[in-house]
């Protein structure tokens, strides 16, 4: 499998505080890696530094053997990157349909994909709601809709389930294993039975180091992870 | 080029800086601890102007005039604190601003229902005349006051919030108000005298001004500008900077308008905005 | 096209087209005047509207587009070449330029040293224009900026109520097909500039082409005034100019497109036909704002479509 993301010593400090602390790790295109750890550990400012929200004190990243540690979030996205964010971060006033055309008109899509994408996430009933008007699992659709718009070549998704009912946590599983079939994906998670579920390799990050990468059985064993999360809780 | 005329012209130039820093010591204070560009707050000097003169036209006492006119200025800005501003502390910026533009015109408005529209000034000769001469000109002690008084407040200002305890509480607030909350500090008990404060220094400076210039309506929009580009160029927040600021303009300006009449006002705002481009941040970086 | 014919502000521009086009068969000057005033003003504040209610821009500044646009039609009508329509076609086109200009110095900036910086601007160019009296004439302004040209002659009432009839109907047409257009929901898009950003978008080009736009038809309204009233001052580029498409399009509601034209029409109102409580209405219409930004930021149109809303929502209930 070829090398897709390559980051190589991404290092983040707020004043004192190091978030990412000297990263590096290469992602396998096609494959499914779940990023945990502990609150706090630097996972979201990670991703941060790499959708390019936050610049790196010290670091190189390079996306399908082209370095983009000078770009920034609007040119990385059109090269292929593209995220979710934690909290819903639409545009509220726009309805759901205006929210995907706005992702379709940068990634240069068609309208009929919209209409194709909205039918397979079943959205077509709230085409001209306001997104602030939907409800939260509705918006989470809606956000990962317009992420598929734009066409990415690496989706990263920071704690897609959060907040989901079973159900929907359930459907969301499905839908992200299609996904996954076709598009690398990196996934930030926190509910477990999500992480064993999707992922074919997971990293775990602690105080803004990764000290576990491998398969989940592999990480499941590990007694460095076990210590962090039993000894922690 | 004349020294003697040079001097007089920075001197004049000092004094017009004293006015605005009067009127940027306020708006700095209080933007620093409740991050509020205050639109209104020249329309506040003016009030103190017109205060001053109403005083005075009852009383024919300089010093109660003065006092009552600062004081009544600083409550008023209190009320309107208390009523109005207090509600948008936590939202947008950008509403903060149109709630204090909304201010100035009520005031303004108001100012020119209660006062009329002729420009309104004190007959006090006996300040005005008296002076030291240099040279040809004779330069009035009460510019020399109003030059003193500016740096005064200047050093006291920076004695009380470096110095104080009550200074201390000051920039507990300013720096992260989240953590002032923390000491049990109640920021809501210091906005509101600081802005006391701040307004009450800008009905200061006006009540000053009335005395030797006339005051009327368009007076206030013609300071707030001023006002504006003084703690923009000095940094949003930064109270040494405002000071230097507000007299280098003041300096600029006069010497602008001695010597090249025809193009005083241009060059004053493209300064500004060749400074706002090159260092948008300001020149003095916030405190 | 089925669409838009039945569109609620289409159809309100339309029907106040049609009610302004009979005004002008009446012939009655102070209905004219009045009529074209607000029709000046409505185009200058939807123009600000652009800026402030879709593209989430705070400008204290955009006199000096309405400024510059009454400038180039008065100076090229008067020394160039003596023609309202062709002054006007210069003026606009000549702002694109200045427009893309600012807005690339002004842009780049946080939303106050933008709002500050966009004020010094125009207080620059009150300042020029009041200082350069060999071509701007200083504070007398330009004086007598001819009606009758070449190529149309306006010089009758009538026809320049017609004249400044049909800019309006084109101008707000145009505006509203562009905004709910590709490009216009880009605009509206900067309502999350975060999420525009993540979604490959370039913000500052998004909000350049809005500020051009925004400049174009301001100084469109620019040379419609300075036509219309025949004399200009330098105070159109004073900030306080600048503070009332603002005040309108508070007033009138930022968040419909067509709430500065409501705000223009109580202003115009306001100060024109009760002139004689103008400053009470000067001082209400402060208040007003700050009861505005307090309470209730629709505006007045806000306020009526919650109104009709509650209304309406009320009936559905009861005739079930």
């Amino acid at each position: 499998m070829r090398e897709i993301l390559r980051v190589e010593n991404l290092s983040k400090s707020f004043g004192k505080f190091k978030a990412v602390d000297n990263v590096s790790f290469n992602l396998r295109e096609l494959e499914i890696t779940v990023l945990i750890g502990p609150n706090g550990a630097g996972k979201t400012t990670l991703v941060n530094l790499v959708t390019k929200k936050l610049k790196p004190d010290q670091g190189r990243i390079l996306f399908m053997g082209r370095d983009i540690t000078n770009l920034n979030s609007y040119q990385i996205t059109r090269l292929g990157i593209v995220r979710t964010f934690q909290i819903v971060n639409l545009f509220p006033t726009l309805t759901v349909y205006e929210n995907l055309k706005v992702a379709a008109l940068g990634s240069k899509t068609d309208n009929k994909e919209i209409e194709m994408i909205m039918s397979e996430l079943r959205l077509d009933k709230y085409k001209d709601v306001k997104v602030m008007n939907v409800s939260f699992g509705v918006q989470k659709l809606v956000e990962l809709a317009m992420a598929l718009l734009l066409k990415p070549r690496l989706l990263i998704l920071d704690e897609p389930a959060a907040g989901l009912p079973r159900e929907d946590r359930k459907n969301l599983m499905r839908i992200l294993k299609e996904i996954g079939e076709k598009i690398t994906l990196l996934i930030i998670e926190h509910d477990m039975e999500f992480v064993f579920e999707l992922a074919q390799r997971i990293m775990v990050m602690n105080r803004g180091k990764i000290i576990a990468d491998g398969k989940p059985d592999d990480i499941i064993n590990n007694s460095i992870v076990r210590e962090i999360y039993l000894g922690e809780s | 080029m004349n020294l003697e005329a040079f001097l007089t012209q920075t001197l004049v130039g000092l004094y017009t800086g004293s006015f605005y820093w009067l009127l940027t010591l306020g708006l700095t204070l209080i933007f620093g601890v409740t991050r509020i560009v205050n639109f209104a707050h020249a329309s506040f000097f003016v009030l103190g102007s017109y205060l001053m003169y109403t005083f005075y036209i009852y009383t024919n006492n300089f010093i109660l005039s003065l006092s009552a006119a600062t004081i009544t200025t600083g409550l008023i800005g209190v009320i309107f604190e208390i009523t109005l501003i207090r509600r948008v502390y936590k939202i947008e910026e950008m509403y903060q601003l149109l709630l204090t533009l909304g201010i100035a015109l009520t005031l303004n408005e108001s100012q020119k229902l209660i006062w009329g529209t002729s420009p309104k000034y004190i007959n006090m000769p006996e300040l005005i005349s008296s002076g030291v001469a240099i040279g040809y000109t004779n330069i009035s002690y009460y510019s020399i006051a109003v030059i003193s008084i500016g740096l005064i407040l200047f050093i006291i200002i920076h004695i009380v919030i470096n110095k104080t305890l009550w200074g201390l509480k000051i920039r507990a607030v300013w720096r992260d108000n989240i953590m002032a909350q923390a000491l049990k500090i109640n920021p809501y008990l210091i906005y509101t005298t600081v802005f006391f404060i701040g307004i009450a220094l800008a009905g200061f400076g006006g009540a000053l001004m009335i005395i030797l210039h006339p005051v009327g309506p368009g007076v206030g929009d013609h300071l707030i500008i001023y006002a504006f580009i003084i703690v923009v160029i000095a940094s949003l927040g930064n109270i040494t900077g405002a000071y230097i600021t507000s007299l280098l303009i003041g300096v600029i300006s006069s010497l602008a308008t001695w010597l090249a009449p025809e193009i005083d006002i241009v060059i004053i705002y493209l300064i500004t905005i060749i400074i706002l481009l090159l260092r948008p941040g300001g020149l003095f970086g916030e405190r | 096209m089925n669409k838009f014919l039945r569109d609620i502000n289409i159809i309100t521009i339309l029907i106040l087209s049609i009610l302004l086009g009979l005004i002008s068969l009446t012939g009655d000057r102070f209905y004219l005047y009045i009529s074209s005033l607000f029709m000046i003003y409505s185009l200058y504040a939807l123009s600000y509207n652009l800026l402030y209610g879709y593209a989430k821009l705070l400008s204290f500044g955009h006199g000096m587009f309405f400024a510059t646009g009454a400038y180039i039609t008065g100076l090229f009508t008067l020394r160039i070449f003596k023609d309202p329509l062709i002054g006007l076609l210069i003026s606009i086109i000549s702002t694109i330029p200045f427009a893309l200009l600012i807005g690339y110095i002004t842009l780049r900036h946080t939303k106050v040293y933008f709002a500050i910086l966009t004020l010094a601007l125009s207080m620059f160019v009150y300042a020029i224009l009041i200082k350069w009296r060999d071509v701007t004439g200083g504070s007398d302004g330009l004086v007598g900026i001819p009606k009758k040209g070449v190529i149309v002659d306006i010089s009758s009432p009538q026809l320049n109520y017609l004249f400044i009839l049909i800019f309006f109907v084109l101008s707000s047409l145009t505006l509203y097909l562009f905004i709910n257009s590709s490009r216009g929901l880009l605009i509206k898009a900067l309502v999350n500039e975060e999420r525009l950003l993540f979604t490959g978008h370039n913000v500052l080009v998004i909000r350049l082409y809005a500020f051009m736009i925004s400049g174009v038809v301001a100084a469109l309204s620019g040379s419609l005034y300075a036509v219309f009233m025949s004399v200009i001052t330098p105070d159109i580029a004073y900030w306080t100019f600048s503070a009332e498409p603002l005040i309108m399009t508070l007033l009138g509601g930022s968040d419909y497109y067509l709430g500065p034209l409501l705000g223009a029409a109580i202003y115009v109102s306001l100060t024109t036909a009760l002139a004689r409580f103008a400053e009470y209405w000067m001082l209400f219409l402060g208040i007003a704002m700050i009861a505005i930004i307090i309470s209730f930021r629709g505006g007045v149109l806000g306020a009526l479509i919650l109104v009709t809303t509650r209304l309406k929502d009320k009936r559905l209930k009861t005739s079930k």
